[in-house]
């Protein structure tokens, strides 16, 4: 007989069972463990009530920590602690120039265009009856770039265009509506990019006037003190982002009947994206000579980046290590974590110390970047990315290269045999089946920093698509494509990362010294070359020449100075090569990728 | 605590929760009168009385709201037997009676058990109707 009551259950008929323990130690009432008992009832609601007390200390433990929390509101409240905004939908975002016609009537006499923030464009594009406006959410003045001083050519750098809706928030500081600093302007729409988010003060209730000040967003804690025009994001527990000012020790305070407005896009998440073609659909502009000045849009990556609201397991990743990084890029992850977060048009990413590279540079970080559009990163994406990400955030000693991918190619000559008695699919089906298949495989395991690829997976793959299916077989030819230097002296180094098969290297057609070349390898590690008689196309090797070297464990070719005049076919050297091993993986900034693709398929006799 | 008396083996808190005269505290039941009350309890549970047993409700309120017939009266009269055979481990029962009363829109139910611990038989009549 128990004299004190356990309190160690959470269990429900756990809980019961203590408390009839201790019942038994009286005895007053003796039916307390019949059930339906009239007691039996009594220790029912005892035991429900405990054990409901339970669960609610379990669901607040839970909601206490990042790991375990289940609701929106507490995860953004501990983000709060964390300095990390939770993210609501993302605006998408497109690339594009602006270019006026201008002439010698319409020209501004001060030679500038302003080209106000707001309604800038809508989407032409669109698949359905959706309609897509794209913002742009600060002023830009448009000058005439002409080098030639009669000329005209009033067009804009690249502009960075928000899709959504323009809109604005009015607020007056009061304080009789809250005595202490920290009076909440809430906006009023919850698909906000914070991103797009400007915040004006005026002295005075009222717009109209043009002595305002512009606050901005607070980013370091550092750098702040009680002059500095900052303001504070933060979310409430519906999603709905909340604007807050300083308190006079970080950031200043505003005054009362200070008049604000918040402008910000509304957005449609990634219903925004892939808008390629715009109209210009601002205000008018209005040349000297009162005409209406036409404006053409040029895009130069179609809008990407939109996105949702970032859900509960996104919060769990990205607060923590938000907190992590503490705004330094340090480590590889860090820099990771925030390209990937600052900078949309990421597919993947590689980031590799210069102590891991080949040669070794150290005090230098390799990234690489495979964009969402295109297979690299134009020179302008890279400036960027420098400027307004790396150079923030980066430790002052250390070097930051953006560097393209180096792309490994697989040409696959697939031949898969079928039982046509087992299925209904036509050989030619069962050829688009593989083709797709192998596609798949590329798009989703391969073509990626982190990707591999295994012969095995794509055989397994590609059996399991029909149970007709009775063998596949891929033969592989390994390509790397090089830019040449045209008629300049040039060595030329090409990595296949991997054992390669004697005397399989060959390129393609090139003119060298004035003859149509090509080269291949002895199979005893040297580059020869073999060109082409004008007089009769017979083939000869330069003897007792080598071009360069190859080591076939290694798979790295090594040419000596040689000068390509031009490329018979396109502009790019191409050397191809069969690998030894049937499995790839990527190395530093390699992207292994499945590049052309040959399916046979032959029909399984029965009657054999 | 009240002095027990040898003769009561069974004692319960009465739910309706009247107050003895004498004493100013709740009232308690003892032997057949804690048992009638445990009974009814038992076959009348709703769905969601016991918490996380949901075998030990079998819907016999349910029952009343069918139609009042000679099958619906079979029914009932097996459930009763199942339900108090299972939860009711003190009491083994002999009989049970149920009979469709259509005037009262319910059923009368005799249900004649014996007592472990008392020698004599018991009958027990209840009117069960929709009515709690």
């Amino acid at each position: 007989m128990a004299k004190n009551l356990k309190v160690n259950a959470l269990d429900f008929d756990e809980l019961k069972a203590n408390l009839i323990e201790f019942l038994q130690g009286q005895e007053k009432f003796k039916d307390y463990n019949f059930y339906g008992s009239g007691f039996d009832v009594i220790l029912d609601s005892l035991t429900y009530n405990s054990f409901y007390m339970g669960t609610f200390a379990h669901l607040l433990a839970n909601e206490a920590f990042i790991d375990s929390a289940n609701l929106r509101d507490s995860l953004t409240s501990k983000a709060k602690l964390l300095n990390y905004i939770p993210k609501s939908s993302f605006s998408a975002i497109a690339d594009a120039n602006v270019v006026l016609d201008i002439n010698a009537e319409n020209q501004p006499t001060d030679e500038k265009f302003l080209i106000e923030r707001g309604t800038f464009a809508k989407s032409t594009n669109s698949v359905s009856s959706l309609v897509r406006n794209f913002i742009l959410i600060d002023d830009v003045y448009i000058y005439n770039k002409s080098i030639d001083a009669s000329g005209f050519d009033y067009q804009s750098d690249t502009l960075q265009i928000y899709e959504g809706t323009f809109q604005k928030d009015y607020y007056t500081k009061d304080v009789s509506q809250n005595s202490t600093w920290n009076q909440i302007y809430r906006l009023t729409v919850k698909d906000v990019d914070y991103r797009t988010i400007r915040v004006k003060v005026y002295p005075n209730d009222t717009a109209e006037d043009s002595n305002f000040v512009s606050y901005k967003l607070a980013s370091d804690f550092m750098q702040i003190d009680g002059a500095s025009n900052i303001f504070f994001i933060t979310t409430d527990d519906k999603g709905y982002y909340e604007i807050l000012f300083g308190n006079g020790v970080y950031g200043r305070e505003l005054e009362n009947g200070n008049y604000i407005e918040i402008s910000y896009v509304e957005n449609q998440g990634e219903l925004g994206n892939d808008a390629r073609e715009f109209l210009y659909n601002g205000n008018d502009l209005i040349g000297k000579d009162g005409s209406v000045i036409d404006v053409t849009i040029n895009t130069e990556m179609a809008s990407d980046g939109g996105r949702g609201e970032e859900t509960l397991e996104e919060l769990k990743y990205n607060v923590p290590h938000h907190y992590k990084r503490q705004n330094r890029l340090v480590t590889i992850e860090d820099y990771k974590s925030i390209l990937l977060s600052e900078y949309n048009n990421i597919q993947s990413i590689n980031v590799l110390g210069g102590e891991d590279n080949y040669p070794k540079v150290y005090g230098r970080v390799f990234i690489s970047i495979k964009p969402k559009v295109g297979d690299i990163l134009s020179s302008k994406a890279k400036e960027t990315i420098q400027k307004t990400i790396l150079e923030k955030y980066n430790i002052v000693t250390i070097d930051t290269t953006i560097v393209d991918v180096d792309f490994l190619y697989l040409n696959l000559t697939n031949q898969t045999k079928f039982d046509p008695l087992q299925t209904d699919l036509s050989s030619g089906q069962i050829a688009n089946l593989v083709n797709d298949t192998i596609n798949n495989y590329d798009t989703n395991q391969v073509s990626r920093f982190d990707g591999y690829y295994s012969n095995a997976n794509l055989y397994e793959s590609i059996l399991n698509q029909d149970d007709s299916i009775i063998s596949t077989f891929n033969y592989i030819m390994l390509e790397k494509q090089t830019k040449p230097a045209f008629e300049t002296s040039q060595s030329y180094t090409i990595d296949f990362n991997g054992k390669l098969v004697k005397k399989s290297i060959i390129s393609n057609e090139f003119t060298f010294r004035g003859l149509p070349s090509h080269f291949d390898d002895d199979g005893m590690g040297n580059i020869v070359i073999h060109y082409e008689s004008l007089i009769d196309g017979t083939k000869y090797t330069y003897l007792d020449e080598y071009f360069g070297t190859v080591d076939y464990d290694t798979g790295i070719i090594n040419t000596s100075n040689i000068v390509i005049d031009e490329i018979v076919n396109g502009d790019l050297l191409i050397t191809e090569s069969m690998p030894i091993e049937p499995d790839f993986y990527p190395l530093r900034n390699n992207i292994i990728k499945i590049n052309k693709v040959s399916v046979t398929v032959t029909e399984y006799d029965n009657n054999k | 605590m009240g002095k027990q008396t040898q003769d009561k083996f069974y004692s319960d808190l009465d739910l309706t929760f009247t107050i003895h005269p004498l004493n100013n505290d709740i009232s308690m039941l003892y032997d057949e009168r804690s048992i009638d009350q445990n009974m009814y309890n038992v076959m009348m549970g709703n769905n969601g009385d016991a918490k996380f047993h949901p075998e030990k409700c079998i819907g016999i309120r349910d029952m009343l709201f069918e139609p009042i017939n000679i099958l619906t009266e079979a029914d009932l009269r097996a459930k009763i037997e199942f339900i108090l055979q299972m939860w009711m481990p003190r009491i083994k029962v002999i009989k049970i009676d149920v009979i469709q009363n259509v005037n009262a829109d319910g059923y009368n139910v005799s249900i004649t058990y014996k007592t472990i611990n008392i020698i004599d038989e018991r009958t027990t009549t209840l009117f069960l109707d929709r009515i709690r």
